[in-house]
């Protein structure tokens, strides 16, 4: 199962890639294409890592760590 | 620029906002503020406009100071290049995009507890992240018109499914008013206003860039948040007099629930008529947050067209639909607590300040 999911996931990336990327330098934009690839590359990394049941980062977490000093001000209005 | 050359109606405006309000309202937020308020709830939801609109006014005011930009470069313009980056960068990642694939996550979580039980979370998120690829490939124009037709029927189904509802109401369920005095109704009105007002500040990514700039576009964004908080009211209040705020409060998806009760003889299953609207308002909703991510990452590194970081974007939503949220006691505790503190910065402060500071700087010539 992890096996196929992963064939799928290279296969969509590769599919993506011959679509998009000649469009891309055919009209010399090279910013798009910088973002492009680190969005895919790191979209690719986590779907492998999840895939194989590694445990992820929650950004939900990072949130909560960056507005730590607010929520810690204002815990008695936002609890119930 | 392409993205800048679709041009929204007025009445577009209206159902993109209306859908927006109703979209969480609908199943997922009677719990939560039926947990703070208890009997209350209904009072809540009664002075949510009031609470709201204030907010939408001083949305639209600050962006007719910026004429022609989005709110991505007004933080550039109010906060200069680096400091405006980072709040820029913080507001379309953590804010918008982070909350893709929790709304996903929602819609997924209630399919499969209600409907699907035995299929793999994941295929239901699948099917969604591609619908939510599809609406954006095709543009912001195209969903403004699909919202325009789900307003009416979802609109009609809710008051339907409610006047279905009637009969079961008991009123001592409302009784007593104001048992724990003021309290809990401030800070039942934070939480919802966490969920249906601050998130209207994504309404600037395309309100008057992509819209007419004139007063009554103004007014249609006026009415469509009354709108969808008249909706929410209907619904709160329902679900309180129906089912009584215990219940209400402790069950996930209580107006699903209140729904159940329907039974008229040949009509039966009415739930689904709830769900149904539910599942079409929140994909609106997860559309206009993908919209907003996926324009405000487009802008903070130069990008002129968004579609073509639509693809990459929707494999990332996939993969962190099944991560943000490991369990239902996550959910509340981050709903509750993180997005409602990260929502009231970007939301109720920056704005705010935002529009202290172009007066400022309007005033003393350097804008």
């Amino acid at each position: 199962m992890g096996i196929m999911l992963i064939v799928s996931l290279g296969l969509f990336a590769i599919v993506l890639c011959i679509v998009e990327v000649p469009k891309m330098l055919n009209a010399k934009e090279y910013k798009e294409m910088i973002v492009f690839f680190v969005i895919l590359c790191f979209g690719v990394i986590v779907a492998i890592l999840k895939i194989l049941g590694v445990h992820l980062i929650n950004p939900q977490d990072i949130v909560t760590f960056i507005y730590s000093p607010i929520i810690e001000a204002f815990k008695s209005v936002l609890e119930k | 620029m392409d993205a800048n050359k679709i041009k929204l109606s007025d009445h577009q405006v209206f159902a993109l906002a209306a859908n927006f309000t109703m979209g969480t309202s609908i199943i997922a937020v009677t719990a939560t503020i039926a947990d703070y308020a208890k009997q209350d709830a209904w009072l809540v939801a009664l002075i949510a406009p009031f609470i709201g609109l204030p907010f939408i006014w001083i949305y639209h005011s600050l962006m007719k100071l910026h004429p022609g930009k989005t709110l991505i470069e007004v933080y550039y313009a109010v906060f200069g290049k680096f400091i405006g980056w980072i709040l820029a960068f913080l507001f379309s990642v953590f804010v918008c995009f982070v909350s893709t694939p929790s709304v996903t996550f929602y819609i997924g979580n209630f399919v499969q507890t209600q409907y699907m039980t035995e299929t793999p979370l994941y295929a239901l998120f699948f099917i969604f992240v591609i619908c939510l690829m599809v609406a954006l490939l095709y543009g912001l124009e195209a969903v403004a018109r699909s919202a325009e037709i789900s307003v009416v029927i979802v609109s009609g189904l809710i008051i339907f499914a409610m006047l279905m509802n009637l009969p079961n109401i008991h009123p001592k369920n409302l009784m007593p008013v104001l048992e724990e005095g003021f309290t809990p109704i401030i800070k039942a009105s934070i939480q919802l206003a966490s969920v249906l007002t601050w998130p209207c500040i994504l309404f600037t990514m395309f309100y008057p860039i992509n819209t007419d700039n004139t007063n009554k576009t103004r007014n249609s964004l006026f009415f469509g948040y009354t709108w969808g908080t008249i909706i929410n009211l209907i619904i709160v209040t329902m679900s309180v007099l129906v089912l009584g705020s215990t219940i209400a409060s402790n069950s996930q998806y209580s107006t699903y629930l209140m729904a159940k009760e329907i039974s008229l003889g040949v009509i039966n299953r009415v739930e689904a008529i709830i769900s149904f609207s539910w599942i079409v308002t929140e994909t609106v909703r997860n559309i206009l947050y993908f919209y907003a991510a996926a324009v405000g990452i487009s802008r903070l590194f130069g990008i002129s067209d968004y579609k073509k970081i639509i693809l990459p974007l929707g494999l990332v939503c996939l993969v962190y639909a099944g991560v943000n949220y490991p369990d239902s006691y996550y959910v509340g505790k981050y709903d509750t607590i993180g997005w409602t503190t990260e929502i009231g910065v970007y939301g109720f402060v920056l704005p705010i300040l935002m529009l202290i500071i172009t007066k400022i700087k309007i005033k003393i010539g350097r804008l």
